[in-house]
Order: structure tokens, then sequence, then C-alpha cells
């Protein structure tokens, strides 16, 4: 059967290339934000499922370390079984497609603000069809009227240095119970609870360490007994501005006990669970940030900034 | 002798040559190995002996010396060529040419009919004079053995008046190795005059099973002289009273050139272009490591594949599309991880045959090329082993008779995983090991052979001893081969396993895939007459495999599908259950109307049924020779189509596949020539064109069926196109060496191919080159040794970087936290030129019963920074090269006995 072949050797290619990963000049991890590139850190959608007649807000965590970023929002409803890639590329027309207003389009420009709010129409789904999903793309752009400036990228779907392009799938459902976004309740730093939005003071020219604390009144998918499991995966992100970290992602496990008392505990990997160090640039003072972007596995993500000052 | 003054000693003895001419006729399954056509074959012997004049320059310089021959006799028995092949002086040679020149011979004989052959043949000259007196008996009695031949001998022995009881009864041994020592030459004579009989001496020839016996010597001390081709000769001094008197000899070999008798003017292969290799030669190609299987690797129309992975690219086809065969049994994988080793022993191997398009209508269900890969018989003169360490594995074998049969075990394991943890950094290790067992028993006349090999391969986590990724496989077959004159028939069956698992770190994602299968293969060849033979036969295999992708997150939500393969989130779980069964039916002639012309028609017919989808494969195919000079020059050309079925997995629809495809097809063409300008060097040129159609692509459109949309996945509309040249020059082992190096053996070939191959995957899409496309691909290797033990090669290799689709962008999925790549043109650039240079230097010592051989093999000497991948960073704007192995020593012993 030709099929052995073709299935391991992809995966022989895999561990060949985690072999010679570490050969080479070594690339900058995407949590070091550097002050001449612009990243997108995370789209938010809140909720990240609706049914009919909910309201979405949509936004994002951006790095953009120089000017101003210019916003263009789309949404997209796949027409033809397309993936999300390559929704808003299948059905964009000569013009700016409408606004996602009144008459519902399956391509439409959700907005130029860096945040916007759709309400989703009050279609019914097919019979037996539980969800369905569509789609949000950003474009962000130096240049104020981004579709001018992005036309090409948009059509090409194809980012340039100025033109940055970004997918978020959003559920829509007609369950009950439907997904939130996870939370994560606060930073420690050097063991120390940090106030969200109050920045902490730690000594230059020294690492310093941090963890993160996930807020379990966001683990909707354990206290939702309509699934099946009591656990869940969850991925965290970390993006800084100063310096470099000893672990850029992490993944955490929360379980909840089935004992009777519906404890909630998450931990990290069992190799991560030391805290996490920053290494400032040498010698650097001032303001430095570090965003922590948690995902769930259902299309949930929430983010928290902490910033710290090298004094 | 009248006229001379000297007296000669002849010898002329024969083996056959296991590769080319004498496999050509018949490739497998009935394999020809050298047992089985030594068996058939019926040697020429002397009947005219012509004395060579001693020239008069050379007695007077008191010249002596053995000219080596080769000698052509046709099938009457006259000779028609005579070549020195190792010089003693222009004078001595030259008589010798004009005596054998003049034999007269009975001719050999295959299977009963004449034929023509080339044999080895050595003419002494010795000054009579010179001969006085044998060489001098060392302190303890023994004569020194590795002295040239003994000077000379009566002519005619005189016959005893009476019949004595005494004789002297002997094996011979090769040293080293104890192998027995066949078609020897046993010389007795009495060292003075006996009482009654004077001076006695007889000659006998040794057995087939190294045995020698002397009857009717009276007692008295007897000189016992043994000549073997290949060996020294050896001389022991006896003391007969009135019984048998044992004796054992190890024969030190000379490290000359083994003789062999070709057998020419006999059909050739069915193909127009089919490489065969000499095991003997490739075991020591610099870079393989002494794996045989890898030396595939080096021949023309082979690419060489990224990272030196064992991935067999001919003629442009895709690795897919080439079958390998082992025993005549598909085996799913030849190598191991990375293409470290492969997963046969090599030492087992009696032969590789490496077809690289346009194959016999016996082989089917492949559009790119075939290897076949044989095993030898286990031995039967005694038991056999040896023990191979080095830096990654350990190898044994062990070898012996059971009744008449044979019987051989092979175990291999690896110890990389402890070397690498060495290396800082470095976090997975390959661990593997494999196994063949055969047992090879003579029943009804035929042969039959049982065996049963696996493989097992590893991924570990080397700090906390998991295994991620395990692949195991295991077959046992059995296969039983007859002659019925010159018919034949070969029929054999095989059930298999092959596991595959992968689990991740955080056992969150699981792959597994579970085959079983069974396979058949019967086919009978038919000799009409002298002109006419044909084979029919059927081959067939039915493969169960269940397929399984599951994630394990922990956050399906009511109503989620855990197959619906358009769901980003949740959990995931595919699985399928298929199954292939495959019927193939193929016939093939062998018509040869005059000497010049042979033609090969072949016709088959594969059924098959992948799971609910079924396909039939009807693929015609043409091989015509024309012989412009007898074993000089041919001219061969063949066109056929070449069908291969859909992967398994291609058909089922909720895997991404689509139940409505059919067979991918190609169309070979191939325009080849051989050239033998001397009896160990050919050249070997060949032209080809590869026409593919109905190539399984992806296809990104929405069919509607039965009202409902459906993805259609992949469709039969890719097109392909190869076309190339591909030269090897070969050189075989044998004494034409570079003077300067003063090597007694060497060989070497030159392989050059030039190609280019493309891709079309729709009509959306433009002529592209292939994935694997290597415009010049150029293989040097050369490997010589000497008569102390030495042995010393090199291997160069240089070829076009392959062809890579770069990345122009990434698109940021925040669903993921990953960017999505954006790719450019299709394989719009290439990795850089590829060259590397290896050698390897082996040392042998051999002792009386066993012998040791220590080598050391060092890949990319001169630390060519190879390219072999291109790397992005996580936003695709920037890149990196990735380089390929640094300086890479490997070392090892290997003691055998």
């Amino acid at each position: 059967m030709h099929t052995k072949l073709q299935i391991a050797m992809p995966i022989v290619m895999a561990i060949v290339f985690l072999f010679n990963a570490n050969c080479g000049d070594d690339f900058r991890p995407a949590g070091q934000l550097v002050d001449d590139e612009a990243q997108v850190l995370g789209i938010r959608a809140e909720p990240p499922e609706v049914g009919g007649g909910d309201t979405l807000t949509v936004d994002s965590l951006v790095h953009w370390p120089q000017g101003e970023a210019h916003y263009l929002w789309f949404l997209c409803i796949p027409t033809n079984l397309e993936q999300v890639q390559s929704c808003v590329k299948s059905q964009i027309g000569d013009a700016l497609p409408p606004p996602c207003e009144g008459a519902m389009a399956t391509l439409c420009t959700a907005g130029t603000d860096p945040t916007f709010t759709w309400t989703a129409p009050p279609i019914p789904l097919p019979e037996g069809v539980t969800e369905v999903f569509f789609f949000v793309q950003q474009v962000l752009s130096s240049s104020p009227d981004v579709w001018a400036a992005c036309e090409k990228a948009i059509r090409n779907n194809l980012p340039t240095a100025d033109c940055l392009i970004s997918l978020k799938t959003v559920t829509f459902s007609n369950r009950e119970i439907k997904n939130l976004n996870p939370l994560i309740s606060h930073f420690v730093v050097n063991e120390a609870i940090a106030t969200p939005g109050e920045a902490v003071v730690v000594t230059a020219g020294e690492k310093a360490s941090f963890n993160v604390v996930i807020d379990h009144a966001g683990l909707d998918e354990l206290t939702d007994e309509s699934t099946s499991t009591n656990f869940i995966f969850m991925d965290m992100d970390f993006f800084t501005t100063c310096g470099t970290l000893d672990r850029y992602d992490e993944q955490w496990y929360c379980e909840m006990a089935l004992d009777g008392t519906r404890e909630i505990t998450c931990v990290a990997d069992d190799d991560e669970e030391a805290p996490n160090n920053i290494k400032p640039r040498k010698d650097w003072t001032g303001e430095c940030v570090v965003h922590a972007v948690l995902r769930d596995n259902l299309g949930g993500i929430t983010w928290l900034t902490q910033e710290l000052s090298f004094m | 002798m009248a006229g001379s003054s000297i007296f000669f000693f002849l010898f002329f003895f024969f083996f056959l040559l296991l590769s080319a001419p004498a496999r050509a006729q018949d490739p497998p399954p009935p394999a020809d190995d050298a047992q089985a056509v030594r068996a058939r074959v019926e040697y020429p012997k002397l009947v005219k002996f012509v004395p060579a004049p001693y020239p008069e320059a050379a007695r007077k310089e008191k010249r002596e010396g053995v000219v080596f021959l080769s000698v052509d006799i046709d099938d009457t028995g006259k000779v028609t060529a005579v070549k020195v092949v190792r010089s003693v002086a222009p004078d001595l040679d030259e008589a010798a040419v004009a005596a054998v020149t003049q034999f007269e011979f009975t001719p050999a004989k295959l299977d009963g009919k004449p034929i023509a052959v080339t044999v080895p043949l050595s003419y002494p000259f010795k000054l009579k004079d010179a001969a006085t007196g044998a060489p001098a008996a060392d302190t303890n009695g023994k004569p020194p053995a590795d002295e040239p031949p003994p000077d000379s001998y009566t002519p005619d022995p005189v016959p005893p008046r009476r019949d004595f009881p005494g004789r002297i009864t002997g094996t011979l041994w090769r040293f080293g190795q104890r192998t027995r020592v066949t078609d020897s030459t046993v010389v007795v004579a009495s060292t003075e005059e006996l009482p009654e009989v004077g001076r006695v001496q007889k000659r006998v020839f040794g057995g087939d099973d190294g045995t020698f016996n002397v009857k009717n010597l009276p007692p008295g001390e007897y000189e016992v002289i043994v000549e073997a081709p290949g060996f020294f000769v050896q001389r022991k001094t006896v003391t007969v009273a009135d019984g048998p008197r044992s004796v054992e000899y190890f024969l030190k070999a000379t490290g000359e050139p083994i003789y062999i008798t070709i057998i020419t003017g006999r059909a050739l292969a069915r193909e127009v272009t089919r490489y065969a290799v000499r095991l003997e030669e490739i075991l020591n190609i610099p870079g393989t490591q002494g794996d045989a299987l890898r030396s595939i690797q080096n021949m023309p129309g082979v690419a060489r594949a990224p990272f030196g992975l064992g991935l067999i690219v001919v003629r442009g086809s895709a690795p897919r599309d080439t079958r390998i065969f082992f025993e005549g049994f598909e085996i799913p994988q030849l190598f191991h991880f990375f293409g470290l080793t492969s997963v046969i022993n090599s030492d087992l191997l009696s032969k590789i045959e490496f077809v690289p398009g346009n194959f016999s209508a016996r082989y089917g269900r492949a559009m790119g090329g075939i290897i076949d890969v044989s095993v030898r018989k286990a031995k039967t003169d005694g038991w056999h082993g040896y023990l191979d360490i080095d830096l990654w594995d350990t190898a044994a074998l062990l070898e012996g008779p059971v009744g008449k049969g044979g019987i051989a075990l092979s175990v291999r394991r690896s110890y990389i995983d402890s070397v690498l943890r060495l290396i800082p950094g470095i976090e997975l290790a390959p661990v593997y090991y494999d196994y063949q067992a055969m047992f090879d028993y003579p029943i009804l006349g035929g042969d039959f052979k049982l065996m049963s090999f696996g493989a097992d391969d590893r991924i570990m986590f080397l700090e906390k001893d998991e295994t991620p990724y395990i692949t195991i496989s295991h077959k046992l077959t059995a296969q039983y081969r007859k002659r019925f004159g010159e018919d034949r028939l070969f029929a054999s069956a095989g059930v298999a396993l092959f596991n595959l698992s992968f689990l991740n770190d955080d056992q969150t994602f699981r792959l597994s895939l579970e085959t079983q299968q069974a396979e058949w293969r019967m086919e009978y060849l038919h000799q009409f007459n002298s002109t006419l033979s044909a084979t029919a036969g059927f081959d067939g295999n039915f493969a169960r495999g269940l397929f399984s992708l599951s994630t394990r997150f922990g956050g399906n939500r009511e109503g989620s599908d855990e197959g619906d393969i358009n769901n980003p989130f949740g959990d995931k779980k595919f699985e399928f259950d298929g199954y292939i069964l495959a019927n193939s039916f193929f016939t093939e002639a062998n018509w040869h109307p005059d000497k010049r012309w042979t033609f090969i028609p072949g016709l088959r017919l594969d059924l098959l049924r992948v799971g609910e989808t079924e396909v039939a494969m009807l693929d015609p195919r043409l091989t015509v020779r024309y012989c412009v000079k007898p074993d000089k020059l041919s001219i061969n050309a063949g066109v056929g189509l070449y069908s291969q079925e859909m992967e398994i997995q291609e058909v089922y629809q909720d895997f991404l596949g689509n139940p409505r495809l059919t067979s991918n097809k190609s169309l070979h063409t191939t325009l080849g020539t051989t050239i033998k300008p001397l009896p160990a060097v050919s050249i070997e040129s060949a032209v080809f064109y590869k026409h593919l159609f109905d190539l399984v692509t992806a296809s990104d459109r929405v069919l509607m069926i039965q009202g409902e949309q459906v993805r259609e996945n992949l469709r039969n509309q890719g097109y392909g196109r190869v076309y190339g040249l591909e030269l090897l020059l070969k050189k075989e082992s044998d004494a034409l060496c570079p003077p300067f190096l003063g090597m007694n053996k060497c060989f070497g070939w030159l392989s050059y191919t030039l190609s280019r191959s493309e891709r079309k995957e729709s009509d959306q899409i433009d002529w592209h080159v292939f994935t694997f496309d290597q415009t010049h691909i150029l293989t040097a290797i050369f490997s010589g040794q000497w008569r102390n033990g030495w042995q010393a090669g090199f291997r160069f290799r240089l070829s076009t970087g392959i062809p890579l689709t770069p990345f122009i962008g990434g698109i940021y999925d925040s669903d993921s936290n990953r960017y999505q790549g954006i790719q450019g043109a299709l394989n719009s650039e290439r990795l850089p030129l590829f060259h590397q240079l290896d050698i390897r230097v082996d040392k042998k010592f051999e002792f009386q019963r066993w012998s040791l051989t220590a080598y050391i093999d060092i890949q990319n000497v001169y630390y060519n920074k190879a390219t072999e991948f291109i790397d992005y960073n996580f936003n695709y704007t920037k890149r990196r090269t990735i380089e390929g192995l640094p300086i890479f020593p490997s070392f090892g012993v290997k003691g055998e006995f």
C-alpha cells in the first residue's frame, strides 16, 4: 500500500526538520516585538459564538510601533465551502464591499475603526445543523485610506509590509449555552500580584519573573454540562516589547473535579510551571509591556497587558 | 615436451559470473543465483593442448612468470580470441597467446546446449633448471604458503604397480572465512624415490564440497600441493603409512580478480535499461556505510533526495511511483529513518536490479521504476556468521546447514540514541531494529524458501524516554521455484502487517495506521523452441488499512461533529477502514527470430477495487532489441503504458478524497544502447520520454451531487512530462587499474543524468518543473583493493538543487496564532548546486578461521555546506537556509567466521 509511505514521509520530514531547526541564523521569535515591525497579536470577537440577533463586538491587539494604524474590517460568510483564507478573496468585487448593515451580503465591510459591532441576523440554520462559521478579515495599514492602499493585497490575498491581513473565525449557532471568551485574572510579577492596569516597578538590569493567573469564571467549557469532557487545553502566548522571554508560549490544562466539588484547577505544562523570566535588552530602562494572550480551542480569546517599569 | 626445456603448469577454473549476463535471460522470480546457474552449466574441457615455446631471450635472462589470459571460446569449442589480463613480459605474453589460440575445447553447455563462454586461464613460464629442488620447508616442516605456482611436475605420472592402502584426504578452507574452496587441483608427489615404485606423482581435482581424496599411495613422504584460482599455492609435506591420512588446508586469497566465466551470446534483459550491481563492489561504496541498497541512489536516473533521505526518485517520478520488491513482494519501507540504513541486511542479498522505466509486464501498478532485491541462499558448507559493530548499530548474522537445506538469521539493533544523547541540544533520536530469517530446502526437485522479515522504527524523546513515533512491519513469505527442463515455475505467497502511530508530547494528537496484507504471485515460463519463450502469470494482493487521526483537547460542544473537516474548532476524529483488492494478470513473450533481433511484447491487466471504487488498467508494452555486434553493441527500444492506482485514502470523501477517481497513467518510451568495448567495461546510455496523464491532483471545485454541495477534493486532471538522457560508464572489478596506485583490483563508475521533469496539475496551472526535478546528476565512484587487505575509495556527487516554491507572505490566523504562508509561483526557485565527496578506507585482517574488517567512512570530506531546505520566520517575511550534513564520519568493525 502506497499509503504507508505517503503518511510516514511527511512525519519523518517534520522530524528531520526538527533536528535541524536549530541550524542557521536564529529568527526573532514572534513574541519578541520590535520597533520597526508591526504585528497583530490577536483578534477577539465578543462573544466568540453568536446566535441570530446577538450583537458581536470585534477588536484586536496590535503592536504598531510607528505612526498610526488604520483599520478595514470585512465580514465574510462562505457560500461555497470556502475556507477562512479564501473567503474574501473569492467574493470580492470591483469595489469596496457594501457595509454590514441592513440586508446582509455574504461579504460586507464591517468598519474602519479599531473595533466594530455587528448584530447577527436571525437566520435559521438548516435542520440538523447546530453551527456554521463565518469569518472576520482585518486589514491594517498606515495609510488612512486602507482600501485604496491595500486593494491589490486584498484581491491577491497577499499581505505587504504596509497591508497586514489577519483572520478570525466566529461561530454562529443555535445552542442555548454558547462559548465564551476565556479570562485572565491578573499577572504575578516577581511573586507579587499585579493590579491590572497598573505598572509594576522592577529593577533595571535584572531579570523579572512573572506568571499569569487564569480566571476560572471564563471556563464555560467546563461548567457547561453539554460538553462531553471535564478538561480543556488552552494556549497562552506571550509578547514583550523590551527584551526576550524564557517562554513565548505555554499550554495550559484546566480540569474540573468530578467528585462533586466541581473545583477547577489550571496548570501550565509540567515543564513550564516555573515563572517565566523576562530579560530586558541591555541597558533597558523605562516602560516595558508584556502581553498575555489566552485562547481556548473553540475560538475564544482574551488578553491582558501588563506594564513594567525598569528603574 | 619436445622442443622445450620447460614444463608448464596450466590451470583454468570456472566460476559463473552472477551479474547481468548470467541472469539476463530470465529475470526473477526464479533466482538465478550462482549455485543454480552453476548446476546447469557444463564447462569446456581442454582437448588439444599446444605448448608455448619458451622465448630464447627470456630463457637466457631467466625470466619467469604467469601470464593471466581471458579466452573466448565459441559454441563449437574453438578459441576465438585471447586477451592478456595480466602481463609478465611482451615476449612471454606473446608466446602464451600464440599457444592458447591453438587450444581446442569441448564446447561449454548450458542446459545441454552449446554456448559461447569467456574463461580465465593462466599460462606459467618456469625454467626447468630453476626448479631443481622443491622450496625448502620451514622449521615446522611446513612449506611457505604464499608462493608462486609450483615449478614442475612429471607430465605423465608413474602409475603404481600395485594397490596400496595409503591415501591422503583433505578439506580445503578459505583462510579467514572457513568457506570451502572448490575447483582446486591437488598434486601429491613423493619427495624421494620409493621402493618398488620409484617416484610417485598423482593429480586429482577437488570436489564441490571442498574435499579431495588421493588414493593408492605407497608408504612414504609426499609433498601435497594445492592450487585453486584466486588463492596462493599451498604445500605441505605429509607422511603416508598403511592407511588414510587426513589434512586440512586454509588457503589465503591472492586478492586477484575473481576468475569468472562469462556466458556470452545469451538473450539479454527484457527491459531497455536494467542496471544490475555486483554486491561485492557496492558493499564498500563510500558514503553508503556498507549498505548495498543505498547504492541505488547512485544509479543513473535516480535523483538525490534532500537531506539524504531514503527517497527513491526515478526519472522525475514521485517517490511513491516507484515500487520496491523484496523477493517479489513489495516492502513498505526500504530504509530506516532518514535513510540511515536499509531494513534488509546487505550480506543476505544476492542481487539488486534497478529498472528506471519500460519495465516488464511482470510488474505493474507503478509509473516510475522498479527495484527488485533478491536474497541468496543460506550457506550450507558449515556454520558461518558475523558481528558488525559501527557507530549507529550492531548487526549479527548466523547461518548454516539444516539437512539438505540451510537457515540464516540476521538481527540488527541501533544505539544511535545513546550516541545522540552525548550531543547537547539533541532532543529526539531514532531507534530501530530489523530482522530477517530464512530457510531454504530442496523439495520435489525444486527450491522452497520460507522467509520472515521485519523492522521497527521509533523516534524517542531522549529526556523522557518516550516514543511518539513508531512504525512496525512484519512479513512472512513462502516461495517455490522449479525447473521443468527449460520451463520454469515460480509461486509465492505472503502475509504482512504494517503499523504506524504518532502521538505528540501532550498526547493530544494521535495518528495511527494499521494494515494487514496478503499477497500472491505465480508465473510459468515456457520455452516453445529455441527462438520463442513466453511467461504468463498472475499476482495480487489484498490490503486492509484502518486509519485514525484524532485530537483530544477536551472541547467538543453539543452538536459538533468531530468528523467535520470544515469545523475549525473542537476535537477531531477522522477514520477510515479501507481496503484494496488487486488481481493482476500478465503475459510476455520473448521472440528472437535471428541472432540480431529480439522482440518482447507484453500485456498486463490489473483489476482493482480501492474502497468502493473499481478500476481496470490494461497496459500493453513492447521492447525491441537489435544486436549490432554480439556482446559489443546493441540498441534497445521500448514503449509501454504504465498505470498506477490512486492512493487508498484518496477515494474516501470524508478524508478529503474523491470516490470517483480513476488510475494515474504514463507512457514510457526509451531508446538505449549498450557498448562493451572491453570485457569489464561497459557504456550504457538511454534517452527517454515519459508522458504522464490522468494524474490525481487537488481540486477546489464544489460539485452538486444529489442536491448537495460536495467538495471534489481530488480529480484526474494532472499532466506530466519527463525527458532526459542517462549515461553509465562502468568498469567492473578487475585488475585493470591505474598502475601507479599499485592496486590488484578496482572498480568504478561514472553516472550522469540530464533530465527535466514537469507537471501541470490542472488547466488553470501552467507547466512547471516537478518538485524533485534535478537537471544534472553526476556520480563518480572508484574503489580499489591492495593485496595487503587495504581497500580505499571515493564517491563524488554533484546535482542540481531541487526546486522549491517560495513563500511570499503570510496571513495571520488569530484562531491558531499562526501565519498561513502564501506561496509564490510553483517551484519557481531552486536550492543551490549540491556537491559532496565521500571517502572510505577498509582494512581486513585475516586469521585462520575468522577475519576482522575495520573501516572508516567519511561523508562530506571537504565540508560543503549544502543547502537542503529553506526555512521562514513566523510571518514569512524573512528566510534562512538549513544545511545538510557537516563532515560526517562513521566507523566500525566486523568480525566474521
